[in-house]
């Protein structure tokens, strides 16, 4: 594994999450998706410092969409993976899947 | 009415321009905000406004750390790079970048040498400080009767002035105050009636006076009118008599004050007929606090008032108050407080035209002047209106509030500041006297090569000092002493306003001392 690639678990989370979300993957979807998915809590502060670490190595893009007044008129980001990112998620799953082989039986739901 | 529009109520300004300082700037800072913004705006709706405006300053002070912490790791992270850069182009690295790394660690021991520079005097002042305190613990008659002098004078002068900036510095609690005034009927005849004297140019108006007032003027944005009840709460443990404000729709409006929580009466839940009212409430603060354990969900519970069934609509801000000036009722002058508000049109109210017990409010268009709002009021008097036996009378709100307490306590806050300057002129005696003492203590010291300005900066620390423990002294006898004045106090009103009062350093420490 290069270090180009490297992913922490929550970096995982977040971009499953965005993938899952599709067209629909803004910040407060992706916090609600992992906390529904995931079952864990997810403070904004993870969350935003995360996507910008994400995007600073390369695996999240993001365009701006129009607001709504919900919002005071303050943009809107819609972030999508891109293909280093689905890369980085593919080697750490084949990484996760390889440790695991042999372990089924342990590693079952009971 | 935008007032029950939750969108319209902006996150805390200051924890908005927090996040703005301490997000990445541009759109991603633009875009986290507006995330922020828009679960704030949704929370607004299913919860009240406070519990929001906490959530919101949760959230900024958690971002802002956390975006802190992330900012000094970069950075960390930046350095540790270029040091491993420096580290491995080292064996062919060139004289030019040898140079710069030589001029960066030069930078920084510059830095360093300023910083100790600027460091310097503070250490020497810390040393004063002591040497100050070790003085003046030396002479333990002459500290306590100094600190003594100086914190009666500060204290006398600080309560006083607490008193004065509550009742007639502050600021009317409302929005655009400049623009609201009172109403009153002029009743010229009751100037002779015993007991009421006082009260002929405060009279109240009838329900009537009122909807004409609202409906005809056009020099008033609004008019709103409203009179103190009492009714008895049932089915929530002991029965409780409530004082109640029954008050017309337009009332907030007027004021410009928002419920804490929910929304204020629509203008069809007020009636002109006793009974016909809508069996709406809203609460106090204190009630909603009390009785219902400050549930955000509070609107749409049910309350019994005088055996029928009242829905919560809302709950007002903590605090809020809106004293009746005219006639007091039970010889008692109102403090404003409320437990509930109803309402015109429940039953007893009181909407004839020989019920002149409604007091009347305004809030005037810009730049209407008062005249030529008495002359409109007068054009829409209600039956016969002798100017001799009956007039009107538009006074701004805050005149009313404080009439005829301002010459009293002004004086009475010169009397405590030559109370100060005679506790200065006691302290300069004693200073003096000390001083006489101390001749040889400042000859040795000269001998010993200290120069003179050094000598009158310890002798000017020393005074600071004690100026300080004086004050310490002076703040806690202001607090003592403000509530012993407020309690001794014949009825003035908003008297107990003193501890809202002040600017903020003096609040923020009534909060320490109170919290």
């Amino acid at each position: 594994m290069t270090p180009k690639t490297k992913i922490g678990e929550f970096e995982q989370l977040v971009l499953l999450a965005v993938l899952q979300l599709g067209e629909n993957a803004r910040g407060i979807d992706i916090r609600r998706e992992i906390e529904q998915r995931a079952e864990r809590r997810v403070t904004r502060g993870a969350l935003y410092t995360t996507l910008e670490r994400l995007e600073a190595k390369g695996f999240l893009d993001w365009e701006v969409e129009d607001s709504t007044p919900a919002r005071g008129g303050l943009p809107r980001r819609r972030f999508t993976v891109t293909p280093p990112g689905l890369q980085a998620l593919r080697t750490s799953r084949r990484a996760l899947l390889n440790l695991s082989r042999g372990l089924e039986d342990l590693l079952a739901d009971i | 009415m935008t007032h029950a529009d939750p969108a319209s109520r902006l996150p805390p300004r200051l924890a908005e321009w927090l996040l703005r300082r301490c997000l990445p700037t541009g759109i991603i800072e633009q875009s986290i905000r507006g995330d922020i913004r828009e679960e704030y705006t949704a929370l607004l709706r299913e919860s009240c406004a406070s519990y929001a405006k906490l959530w919101f300053w949760q959230q900024t002070l958690r971002l802002c750390v956390r975006f802190a912490f992330q900012r000094v790791g970069l950075r960390l992270h930046i350095l540790g790079q270029s040091r491993a850069g420096h580290r491995r182009r080292g064996r062919e690295s060139t004289e030019r970048e040898r140079q710069a790394i030589r001029n960066e660690c030069e930078d920084i021991s510059r830095d360093l040498e300023r910083h100790m520079r600027r460091a310097e005097p503070f250490g020497s002042l810390a040393q004063d400080i002591r040497y100050a305190l070790r003085t003046l613990r030396r002479r333990p008659l002459f500290t306590t009767v100094a600190v003594l002098t100086l914190g009666l004078g500060i204290g006398g002068a600080t309560a006083m002035f607490s008193l004065i900036d509550g009742v007639l510095l502050e600021r009317l609690p409302y929005l655009d105050p400049g623009k609201l005034v009172s109403v009153w009927q002029v009743f010229p005849g009751f100037r002779e009636v015993e007991g009421i004297s006082e009260y002929w140019d405060r009279g109240t108006i009838s329900y009537p006076q009122y909807r004409v007032w609202r409906e005809a003027n056009t020099l008033f944005q609004d008019v709103a009118v409203h009179k103190v009840s009492g009714m008895t709460l049932t089915g929530r443990g002991e029965p409780q008599k409530l004082s109640v404000g029954m008050v017309s729709a337009s009332l907030f409006p007027v004021l410009g004050v928002q419920p804490a929580c929910g929304r204020w009466f629509l203008p069809g839940e007020e009636a002109s007929i006793p009974g016909q009212g809508a069996q709406v409430a809203i609460l106090s603060d204190e009630v909603w606090r009390a009785t219902f354990a400050a549930d955000p969900r509070v609107a749409g519970k049910i309350l019994t008032l005088d055996d029928r069934s009242y829905t919560v609509v809302g709950v007002m801000p903590r605090g809020f108050r809106l004293r009746r000036l005219g006639p007091p009722i039970g010889g008692t002058v109102d403090t404003g407080e409320r437990d509930l508000w109803v309402p015109i049109g429940q039953p007893g109210a009181g909407l004839g035209e020989g019920a002149i017990n409604w007091e009347a409010l305004g809030r005037l268009y810009p730049n209407v002047p008062i005249d030529h709002a008495v002359a409109e009021t007068r054009r829409l008097l209600v039956g016969d209106a002798d100017p001799a036996e009956r007039d009107v009378r538009v006074v701004p709100r805050k005149e009313a509030e404080t009439r005829g307490l301002g010459s009293p306590l002004v004086l009475l806050f010169g009397a405590t500041g030559l109370l100060m300057l005679i506790a200065c002129a006691n302290i300069a005696t004693l200073l003096l006297g000390e001083m006489n003492g101390r001749r040889q203590e400042v000859a040795t010291r000269s001998a010993l090569g200290a120069s003179s300005r050094r000598i009158v900066r310890q002798l000017v620390t020393e005074s600071v000092v004690l100026g300080l423990l004086g004050s310490v002294v002076g703040v806690l006898m202001a607090f003592a002493g403000t509530r012993i004045l407020v309690a001794l106090a014949p009825p003035i009103p908003r008297i107990d306003q003193w501890s809202r009062s002040g600017c903020w350093p003096s609040r923020a420490f009534w909060a320490w001392l109170r919290g």
